[in-house]
């Protein structure tokens, strides 16, 4: 029972995160990210990953996290600001990921306003790097979801505990 | 006559750029309140609009609203906030404080450019 209501109240945050990403992206970028099912989907493209997080304090404490390699994050940021792949640099990386991170969340803290899950937003901030993983203590319920941009991956990571 | 973006995102701001280039309108960039005061220091006599984050590091936008609507020669400059603060409160704040407009991110470039020219009087 207990196990149930878990998993239904993650479906309802999944489904809020992931609308936000949809929402984000389409009207930000014009791009149209496709969800991948099942798990570990990262990209496997290899070069820099780069991770936009913020810390989401409500009722419960989570970590929201969006991880994608650095040619799809140039990808976004291009479409966002119409700046050539090419010409985006990497403090335009950092930042577009981090404002996406920023705008995904504020979407869905909207989503989750009248709910037990509403939060409040933190200041989002970046990890890069060729080769990192996020570890987070036991008794940390991770929400993983992957979507399709182009050729590239990205996964949005919720941590909740 | 120019628009004033005050976002501590640069990604933000180059789509701000992109909006006032189509309008042919000049920009003025600011990451955060107290850096929108220096330049309204110099430029107020030009700024027609200020588009306004919300959070931001140091002097957050509403600060920044409260301080430039207290001023004598800046107050009567428009201003937009452009935010992902979307809950009923903040907007009230926001247009209490004295906000005439209030968007929220996530946003397309058609629908900013129509917003710009709502402030301004210009549009429908």
């Amino acid at each position: 029972m207990e196990e149930r209501a878990f998993l239904d109240r993650n479906e309802f945050i999944g489904r809020a995160f992931s609308t936000a990403v949809y929402d984000v992206l389409s009207t930000m970028a014009g791009l149209e990210p496709v969800e991948i099912q099942g798990e570990n989907n990262f990209s496997d493209r290899g070069g820099k990953y780069i991770t936009g997080a913020m810390t989401l304090a409500g009722k419960r404490s989570s970590m929201a996290s969006i991880r994608m390699d650095s040619d799809t994050a140039a990808l976004i940021v291009s479409y966002m600001t119409g700046i050539i792949v090419s010409e985006a640099n990497e403090e335009d990386l950092y930042d577009g990921t981090a404002e996406l991170v920023n705008m995904v969340c504020g979407r869905a803290k909207a989503a989750l306003a009248d709910s037990d899950e509403y939060f409040q937003l933190t200041s989002p901030f970046i990890v890069t790097g060729d080769n990192y993983v996020i570890l987070y203590k036991n008794r940390i319920q991770k929400l993983e979801k992957s979507f399709r941009i182009g050729e590239g991956i990205l996964t949005l990571e919720l941590a909740c505990m | 006559m120019k628009i004033l973006s005050v976002d501590d995102s640069a990604v933000i701001r180059k789509i701000v750029r992109g909006a006032a280039e189509v309008l042919e309108f000049g920009l003025l960039e600011a990451g955060d309140g107290q850096e929108a005061l220096d330049v309204l220091e110099k430029e107020w006599k030009n700024v027609g609009l200020v588009l306004l984050d919300w959070n931001m590091p140091g002097m957050d936008g509403l600060e920044f609203l409260k301080a430039i609507k207290a001023h004598r020669d800046y107050a009567g400059i428009p201003v937009m906030m452009v935010t992902t603060e979307s809950e009923k409160e903040n907007i009230i704040k926001a247009i209490k404080a004295g906000a005439i407009h209030y968007m929220t991110k996530p946003f397309t470039i058609e629908e900013l450019i129509k917003r710009i020219l709502q402030c301004l009087g210009r549009g429908e």
